[in-house]
């Protein structure tokens, strides 16, 4: 079987006239995970902003000056990733949901269910590989370099290393590209036959549908961000952060309440936008991969 | 059979078209220069109220910065505008030239599945030609770095001979994908490999059109700069090779905006016109190089292009 990658390309903007209530949906699962995540990690971000301001002047900062930037990353990562992660299974699960099984289009194709854990586990072995990947290739490219410190002949090596590496990654991005909607339409972890399905003849389509896609949704965002200036024109942008270093959060809120609130809406609607138009081309190749019908 | 394009029929493609649709040429010079007199109307609304003596001041008042911050987001959102109908322009142009009995309301000016794709070429362009070079920069680098410790003189030649031919790799590169964007507007579909596939053998010939389109460019403008002077010397006195000298001494202190804005809006006419038509005929030629040459393709298949 075959797919048109220039057909699945558009899936996303289908997706968006066919469904636009469950697009609208995910932004505002967007707001809300956003929204959370602020309530939870907002100070830390603000005493980031405001630290990395300060540095800017600073050639060398020493190891007190960077304590309170790790312990500030620390508890946002801590609250981030497993939560991200979660929140990431149940979107993606939704983007495949509405268009494998368009028919189960209750709450907006958003659940929390044996389907969202099995993409949640299923992505986590993905990222679980990948992260092997990387940090074996970039061992092997570290070593070259400390070799090519004593025998300068050696930096071509590292720098083909490195391209090999990014291609190595790009590649295996593009074997995985199907798990998600292999796992969610085959009900079981589907990392392995999801990997069988991007052979040969399917890798370079599939590349070329991923980068065509990618290049639809930074124009979105570049479109997106120019209706949003000037709404963050009136309200402020985010540099105002940077002055409430310290600030409790019911004092965060009452001082740039209109600006976070602008800013929340902007990048929810985004960011749905932008997740909608680069995952649903998966979901639609995976499907004319199995032989259903082109759309 | 061999398949090649006319050079001499591709530059006069764009003429042709100003011929045939001069209105149309000039609403695409129009909504070209628009975002520039947009940035022109927002620098008069912000800085009008302000001396240039004021501007030219070493202590810039919080006012001031205020204003250059607001003037630095919306001179942003009007160049993504440019960007934008840019796109739209192209499209118009290309459509013109490759649909040439097709009815065109506005001018051809639409947003639509070809703009979209044009846009999506153009940006896979640009995104890839950063990727090449970065590569290219950090082979360089790597050969360079190998040969110094040898030899010095041996590392910089290599170094320029590496230049050199990541430059001409670069612009081969180029001239092979300059039609995936008229045969995408064509083919009603992303052609990437089709318009690849299409110069193929057609590098050296596409090399001459890109530096004929810039030759004839470079004699307009200079013929109509050289007529401009000759105009500006019999009407007003005013010698032009002064003009520079005049303009080191300072701007005047202050500029009378209502003798400028009636004299711009006047001159506003022919420029955009102008505008369009070095559009026309930069964009044009690419178009008719994609058109003969898929009109000499393989014929099995049915093609939505006119052929001939």
């Amino acid at each position: 079987m075959t797919f048109s990658a220039t057909d699945c390309a558009f899936e996303g903007f289908r997706l968006t006239r066919r469904a636009p209530v469950a697009v609208l949906a995910w932004a505002a699962a967007y707001a809300v995970f956003f929204g959370a995540l602020f309530l939870l990690v907002g100070p830390h971000f603000v005493t980031i902003l405001s630290l990395l301001t300060q540095m800017q002047g600073q050639t060398e900062p020493s190891m007190e000056d960077m304590q309170p930037l790790i312990q500030a990353y620390g508890v946002i990562i801590a609250w981030a990733a497993p939560l991200g992660l979660l929140f990431s299974a149940v979107v993606s699960t939704a983007i495949a949901r509405s268009i494998i099984r368009p028919e189960e289009r209750k709450l907006g194709y958003l659940r929390l269910g044996k389907d969202e854990l099995r993409v949640l586990g299923a992505s986590l072995i993905v990222g679980l590989i990948m992260f092997g990947a990387v940090f074996v290739g970039f061992m092997i490219v570290s070593l070259a370099a400390a070799a090519a410190a004593a025998a300068p002949a050696l930096w071509l090596v590292v720098v083909l290393l490195s391209l090999a590496l990014i291609a190595l990654v790009a590649g295996l991005s593009v074997r995985f590209s199907l798990v998600v909607p292999a796992t969610f339409a085959e009900g079981r972890i589907a990392v392995k036959s999801a990997f069988a399905m991007t052979g040969k003849k399917v890798f370079w389509p599939l590349l070329g549908m991923a980068i065509i896609a990618w290049i639809m949704a930074m124009l979105v965002g570049l479109l997106g961000s120019a209706v949003a200036a000037p709404l963050s024109l009136l309200v402020g942008g985010t540099e105002r952060l940077i002055d409430m270093e310290g600030a409790s959060l019911p004092r965060l809120l009452s001082a740039l309440g209109p600006m976070l609130a602008v800013s929340l809406v902007v990048n929810a609607v985004m960011t749905a936008a932008q997740v909608v138009i680069m995952y649903a081309p998966f979901s639609a190749a995976y499907l004319q991969l199995k032989g259903a019908p082109r759309g | 059979m061999t398949t090649a394009f006319s050079i001499g029929e591709a530059l006069a493609s764009g003429f042709k078209l100003t011929r045939r649709r001069p209105l149309q040429v000039w609403a695409w010079g129009v909504v070209s220069v628009a975002p520039s007199l947009l940035i022109g109307a927002l620098m008069l609304h912000l800085f009008g109220a302000m001396a240039l003596t004021d501007m030219a001041t070493e202590e810039t008042s919080a006012a001031f910065i205020g204003q250059m911050i607001q003037f630095q987001a919306l001179s942003g959102l009007a160049n993504i505008l440019q960007m934008l109908i840019w796109v739209v322009v192209t499209a118009a142009i290309f459509r013109a030239v490759l649909f040439p009995d097709r009815q065109t309301p506005f001018a051809g000016l639409k947003v639509g599945m070809d703009e979209v794709r044009i846009a999506v070429v153009g940006l896979a362009m640009i995104v890839g030609f950063y990727a090449a070079a970065i590569v290219i920069a950090l082979i360089a680098f790597a050969v360079g770095a190998g040969l110094w410790f040898v030899s010095e003189a041996a590392a910089v030649t290599l170094g320029l001979l590496t230049a050199l031919a990541a430059g001409l790799f670069v612009w081969g590169v180029l001239l092979r994908a300059c039609l995936i964007m008229p045969a995408s507007v064509a083919l009603g579909d992303f052609a990437f490999v089709p318009g690849w596939k299409l110069t193929k053998g057609q590098v050296l010939r596409l090399l001459g059109l890109t530096l004929g389109v810039i030759a004839v460019v470079l004699a307009i403008e200079l013929a109509l700069l050289a007529l401009a002077a000759v105009v500006l010397f019999v009407a007003a006195g005013i010698n032009v090779f002064s003009l520079a000298a005049l303009l080191e001494q300072g701007a005047p202190p202050e500029v009378d905006w209502g003798v400028l804005i009636p004299w711009a809006l006047v001159a506003f006419v022919p420029l955009s016109w102008l505008q369009g038509f070095l559009g026309t005929v930069m964009t044009a030629p690419y178009a008719q190089a994609c058109r003969s040459l898929l009109a000499q393709g393989p014929q099995d298949e049915e093609r939505p292009v006119a052929l001939g």
